[in-house]
């Protein structure tokens, strides 16, 4: 636990320390493009409670953050060749990942939440617009869809070089995101091809069920019972993702 | 073994876990409404690359599928169709089809923004007549603005291939609106524009004819209303009868009465088809009244300064003669006479509901309003 909290500390202030500015530049990319381009994301139906571009924006951030530092978090350092000094330390492996992905969602919760407060301000300043409300429930959301993500981040991160990793990641963040309208093409095509699509979606990253950016946007109603399914799934699939890169990373050659 | 089997059953378990969790989670959704929203136009035309057509085609066929799953209430469909057509004409704003197909389908269910969307097109397009024809038919027959809908009309009777049937249909539709002008205007308009002095001949004849009486309606109604008042009816009968007067001849549906206001004036009021008539001395003040009222509107100054001592001067003559009056009836019965007084007639003015005409002799047919 001693080596775990070490860790943790290492990592903060490596990834504080030597990223701050970059971190705000992600901030600012994500929250201007969000706010600005797209504040006419869905163009006048209905009447919007969120702005459609803060949610845009807590979806980027994430994805981006992770595509940067989640696909480099262990294959840069196994390149640079940190990684076997690291471990002449009294530290588990698992925990080395452990702790990659606590700072990674640590990071990463600061980052969402700095920008929803203030995007919110922002606009609430600027528009008067409502605020907050229905930010926390995009926050659930993204939050759960960041673990999964930040699991994927540190398997491939594992076990593949860094410019794999992070291609592959961008692939299967993708795939993941477009996995429902995939799943309805194939179901409507039937046959064969549509069942084998079907089964491997299971293995992949289902994102789209954290895409609920409708409902946020124009105040539906969301049962309680999709939260607890979805948080349910984040905490499955990520830890499946996570237990599978823990038992790769061990096996794996520094 | 056990121990190398122990992380491998675990895993199983979390995905086959997960996996049961995905399955449900998508069958729930099939469930519920299933909607989607659509992306910034101005977005997705950046990233098209120059292919804004093909993107706006894909995009309109997507929201025709869409706008297909959601009457058969299956599948997931736009939240608004209104957004996925706007979508469409913001990276193709030149697709006739897009704003006609889009508009049609909007139509149904949110017809106002149906003619938002034709509008935009409106603007966009100039030369294209259907598109502001579709919103001028939707405006008047599905949104419940004929006005406005006959203003669309008139804008596409002004575009060039426009048939003959537009401007028809937005002269009509401006006529029954009140705006004759402006329906004269559009017929002659598209026939000067045809070069062809013939189209609409019949028509535009007509309508100059009844614009000019309803005009002649509105100056004979500010004349006839100070004469109404005049106080040549007898004492008792001073105080009422310019309500009277003027209830009559704005309203209709009233029942005839004859009344003898004092020797030896008379006034009637009538139903339908009334007649507004003068007697030996006041037939000279109705008729100068409605000669320089009648075709131009006459100022409430000009009234009380011109006609108001032509009043005073023919009350005092018919008081003296004891032979002026001037009132109103039906028109069969005034034909007739049987009924009225056996007073000796100079001219007399006569009303109907939807006619203003000089008949001659110093006698009008009016327009009620």
């Amino acid at each position: 636990m001693r080596g775990l909290r070490s860790a943790l500390g290492l990592l903060f202030r490596e990834l504080l320390g030597e990223n701050l500015f970059l971190f705000v530049a992600i901030l600012l990319l994500s929250l201007f493009p969000g706010l600005l381009l797209l504040k006419e994301m869905v163009p006048g139906g209905g009447e919007q409670v969120v702005h459609p571009g803060i949610l845009f924006a807590l979806e980027f951030v994430p994805l981006f953050f992770l595509l940067v530092y989640g696909t480099a978090a262990l294959s840069r350092q196994r390149e640079r060749g940190s990684l076997s000094l690291l471990f002449t330390r009294p530290l588990k492996r698992e925990e080395w990942l452990a702790a990659h992905w606590l700072t990674l969602m640590g990071v990463l919760l600061f980052l969402e939440l700095t920008l929803s407060l203030s995007a919110s301000l922002f606009l609430r300043l600027l528009f008067g617009a409502p605020w907050l409300l229905p930010l926390g429930k995009h926050l659930f959301f993204s939050l759960l869809r960041a673990g999964v993500l930040t699991s994927l981040a540190l398997l491939l991160s594992a076990t593949l070089s860094r410019s794999i990793a992070s291609t592959l990641f961008l692939l299967l963040s993708l795939i993941g995101q477009l996995l429902r309208s995939g799943l309805e093409a194939s179901a409507s095509g039937g046959g064969f091809l549509g069942k084998v699509v079907q089964g491997l979606s299971l293995l992949l990253p289902d994102l789209s069920l954290f895409d609920r950016k409708t409902e946020l946007l124009y105040g539906l109603p969301l049962p309680g019972e999709i939260y607890l399914s979805t948080a349910l799934y984040a905490l499955f699939y990520g830890g499946f993702l996570f237990f599978l890169a823990s038992l790769l990373f061990r096996r794996r050659e520094l | 073994m056990r121990a190398r089997s122990l992380p491998v059953l675990l895993l199983l378990l979390m995905w086959s876990l997960s996996a049961l969790l995905s399955l449900h989670n998508r069958r729930g959704r099939e469930g519920s409404s299933g909607e989607t929203f659509t992306p910034l136009g101005r977005l997705i035309r950046t990233f098209s690359l120059g292919n804004e057509e093909l993107a706006a085609d894909l995009l309109m066929a997507k929201a025709a599928v869409g706008y297909g799953r959601r009457r058969e209430g299956r599948g997931r469909a736009p939240l608004s169709f209104g957004d996925s057509f706007d979508t469409v004409v913001e990276v193709d704003p030149f697709n006739e089809e897009a704003y006609l197909i889009g508009a049609r389908l909007l139509s149904d269910n949110e017809p106002e923004r149906a003619v938002t969307l034709l509008k935009k097109g409106a603007k966009r397009l100039p030369r294209s007549w259907r598109v502001p024809e579709l919103a001028g038919s939707l405006l008047a027959w599905r949104v419940g603005e004929p006005l406005q809908g006959a203003e669309l009309y008139g804008i596409a009777s002004s575009r060039p291939g426009a048939p003959l049937y537009i401007p028809a249909l937005a002269s009509r539709l401006n006529r029954e609106g009140g705006e004759i002008t402006l329906a004269l205007e559009i017929l002659e308009r598209f026939s000067l524009s045809r070069g062809d002095r013939t189209l609409f001949r019949g028509r535009i004849g007509a309508l100059r004819r009844e614009e000019e009486l309803f005009r002649l309606s509105r100056s004979a109604e500010r004349g006839l209303l100070p004469l109404a008042g005049v106080g040549d009816f007898g004492e008792g009968s001073a105080e009422f009868l310019p309500e009277r007067l003027v209830d009559f001849l704005f309203q209709e549906g009233q029942t005839l009465i004859l009344e003898r206001v004092g020797p030896p004036y008379r006034i009637a009021f009538t139903s339908s088809g009334p007649l507004l008539w003068a007697g030996l001395r006041k037939e000279l003040i109705n008729t100068r009244i409605l000669s320089a009222g009648l075709g131009r509107s006459l100022p409430l100054s000009l009234q009380e300064r011109v006609l108001e001592p032509l009043f005073r001067e023919a009350e005092e003559k018919a008081k003296v003669e004891g032979s002026g009056f001037w009132g109103i009836e039906r028109v069969g019965e005034l034909d007739d006479s049987a009924s009225l007084p056996n007073f000796p007639w100079l001219g007399r003015v006569r009303v109907n509901p939807w006619r203003v005409e000089r008949l001659g002799d110093g006698r009008f047919r009016l327009l009620l309003p």
